[in-house]
C-alpha cells in the first residue's frame, strides 16, 4: 500500500509544484495535500484543513531557516540503528551484490 | 523596463536575488517579517545585500523605512577582487553558495575573500562546497581556475575563519545529461577540529568508520587539525563525508558539533546522514540540487537531464522561482524502478556577453 501511495504521490509531483502554488513546499515534501478526501468523511477533512492552515501560519511566523540543507530528521536517523535498514542499501555499493 | 516580480516573505531571499541578477529582472520583496516582534531584514540579510552590491555594477536597492520590503534592480555582474565580512549570524556558505551561481557569468574573474564562520550546523560547510559543489560546476564547463581555499577555520559562535573563492567566467555552459547513478566505490571525508584536543579528529574518524566500514573498505577521512591563528576564535569540530560512485556521482553529508555532543555522536550522525543520502539515490545530493537545476536551465539550447533522489522543500520552491524568473519548467518524471526522479529541461542558452568567443 505504501508503494502505491508513493507512486501516486510521485506522478502528481509536477502539477503539485507548478500548478498548486498555494501549497507550501514543506507540505509537498511531507505529503500534506488535499487528495486524501477519499478515505475520510468531510468533517474530518475540514478539520484537517484547519489543522494545515494553523500549521502554515506557524511556519510563517517561526524563523524558518533559509538554507539549502535539509533539516536533520531524527526519526530518519534512528532507522539506521536497525540491521535490516543497514543491509537494504548494500547493493548501492560496488562491494555489494548487484542482484540483492 | 521589464515588469517587477513580486515576492513575499524573508524566506528564499538569496535565491530570488540571484535569479533576479542573472535574469536582469527587478524584484520587490514584501512582508519581510512584517508580523514579527523584530520586523524587517536581519543583519545577515543586510550583509548579503551588501555583498550583492559589491559583486555587481549598477545595482539599485531601495529599502523601505521599516525594512519590511525592498526593491532590487539588478546591475551587471562585475566580479573582481572582493573582500567581505560575513558576520557571525550565518556561516560563510550562506553568502558563498549564491555567489557560486553568479561567478561563472561575471565580467572579471572572481576572487572573493570571505570572513566568518566556516562550518555551522545550519548551512552546508565550506568543505562540502569545495568537495561537492565545485566539481559539479566543472561538469557544466566551468573549470578554469576554479578553487576554494580555506585559509582559516572559524567555528561558531565567534567565527574568525577565512576562505578565498576564485573562478574564471565562461561564455556559455555545457549541457549536461547525467542519469547513471552507478554504485558507490569509495567514501572520502574531512574531520576538522579547532581549539580542541587534536585527538578529537581521530575520534570522529573512528566512529564514522565503525558504521561505514561494513559497506566498503575504501574510506579515507582526512584529519584536519588547525593550530594557532588559523583556528579561528571558537572551539569546534565537524565531520563532512562524501560518497563517490564509479560514475562520479558525489553524495555528501556532514555534521558539525553542537554544544554537548561528543565526537562519537557527531561521527555517527554524519555517517547515518550519508547513508540516508545514499538511500535517496540520484546523481546529485540534496544540498546541490538547486545548483544543478539552475545550471541546467542556463545551459545551451539542448535537453538537460539529471536524476535526483527526493526533492527537498528548498528545491521545490527553487523550481517555482526558476519558473517565475526564466519561464522554464522542468519535466519531472518519477522513476519507479529505483524511486528516483528524472528532471528534464530545455536550456535557455544563457550567454555571458562580457566574455568574447575564443
Amino acid at each position: 500500500a505504501s508503494d502505491m501511495f508513493a507512486s501516486h504521490r510521485r506522478t502528481n509531483l509536477m502539477s503539485l509544484i507548478y500548478n498548486e502554488l498555494d501549497l507550501s513546499p514543506e507540505d509537498i515534501v511531507a505529503g500534506n495535500y488535499g487528495d486524501d478526501a477519499e478515505n475520510g468523511s468531510d468533517a474530518e477533512h475540514e478539520e484537517e484543513e484547519e489543522f494545515l492552515k494553523l500549521n502554515r501560519e506557524e511556519l510563517n511566523t517561526t524563523d524558518a531557516i533559509d538554507s539549502s540543507r535539509d533539516p536533520i530528521d531524527a526519526e530518519e536517523l534512528e532507522e539506521w540503528d536497525d540491521e535490516e535498514t543497514l543491509d537494504s542499501i548494500r547493493n548501492r555499493f560496488i562491494t555489494g551484490d548487484i542482484n540483492a | 523596463m521589464s515588469k517587477i516580480l513580486k515576492f513575499e516573505g524573508f524566506n528564499y531571499l538569496r535565491q530570488r536575488l540571484i535569479l533576479a541578477t542573472l535574469s536582469g529582472k527587478p524584484v520587490r520583496i514584501e512582508k519581510i517579517r512584517s508580523d514579527d516582534e523584530n520586523p524587517g531584514l536581519k543583519d545577515f540579510e543586510m550583509k548579503f545585500l551588501n555583498l550583492l552590491e559589491k559583486v555587481t555594477n549598477g545595482s539599485v536597492i531601495e529599502i523601505s523605512y521599516t525594512g519590511t520590503s525592498f526593491l532590487y534592480r539588478p546591475g551587471a555582474i562585475e566580479g573582481g577582487r572582493i573582500q567581505h565580512d560575513c558576520g557571525t549570524d550565518r556561516s560563510i556558505s550562506y553568502f558563498l553558495e549564491p555567489m557560486i551561481a553568479l561567478a561563472p557569468f561575471s565580467k572579471k574573474p572572481f576572487v572573493l575573500v570571505l570572513e566568518g564562520i566556516t562550518t555551522d550546523h545550519v548551512d552546508p560547510s565550506v568543505d562540502i562546497i569545495r568537495t561537492v559543489l565545485l566539481p559539479q560546476l566543472k561538469r557544466f564547463g566551468v573549470d578554469q581556475n576554479l578553487e576554494l581555499k580555506i585559509s582559516k577555520r572559524g567555528a561558531p559562535p565567534l567565527g574568525g575563519g577565512e576562505v578565498t573563492f576564485s573562478c574564471m567566467p565562461v561564455r556559455q555552459l555545457k549541457p549536461v545529461q547525467f542519469t547513471d547513478e552507478g554504485r558507490i566505490k569509495r567514501v572520502r571525508g574531512i574531520a576538522y577540529c579547532t581549539r580542541v584536543s587534536p585527538q578529537t579528529a581521530n575520534r570522529l574518524v573512528e566512529s564514522a568508520r565503525s558504521l561505514l566500514n561494513r559497506y566498503i573498505p575504501d574510506i579515507y577521512i582526512y584529519t584536519d587539525v588547525y593550530k594557532g591563528a588559523e583556528s579561528g576564535k571558537s572551539p569546534g569540530f565537524a565531520l563532512s563525508l562524501v560518497a563517490e560512485s564509479n560514475t562520479d556521482v558525489l553524495l555528501s553529508a556532514e555534521k558539525a558539533a553542537e554544544p554537548g555532543q561528543t565526537p562519537e555522536d557527531v561521527g555517527i550522525i554524519a555517517s547515518k546522514m550519508l547513508l540516508n543520502e545514499i538511500r535517496k539515490g540520484g546523481c546529485v545530493d540534496t544540498t546541490s540540487q538547486w545548483l544543478n537545476l539552475l545550471l541546467m536551465i542556463l545551459a545551451p539550447e539542448d535537453v538537460g537531464k539529471i536524476r535526483v533522489g527526493e526533492l527537498s522543500a528548498f528545491t521545490i520552491q527553487y523550481l517555482r522561482d526558476l519558473k517565475s524568473f526564466f519561464g522554464v519548467s522542468f519535466k519531472i518524471q518519477p522513476d519507479t524502478s529505483n524511486d528516483t526522479i528524472l528532471m528534464t529541461c530545455m536550456g535557455i542558452g544563457y550567454v555571458n556577453q562580457n566574455k568574447k568567443t575564443t
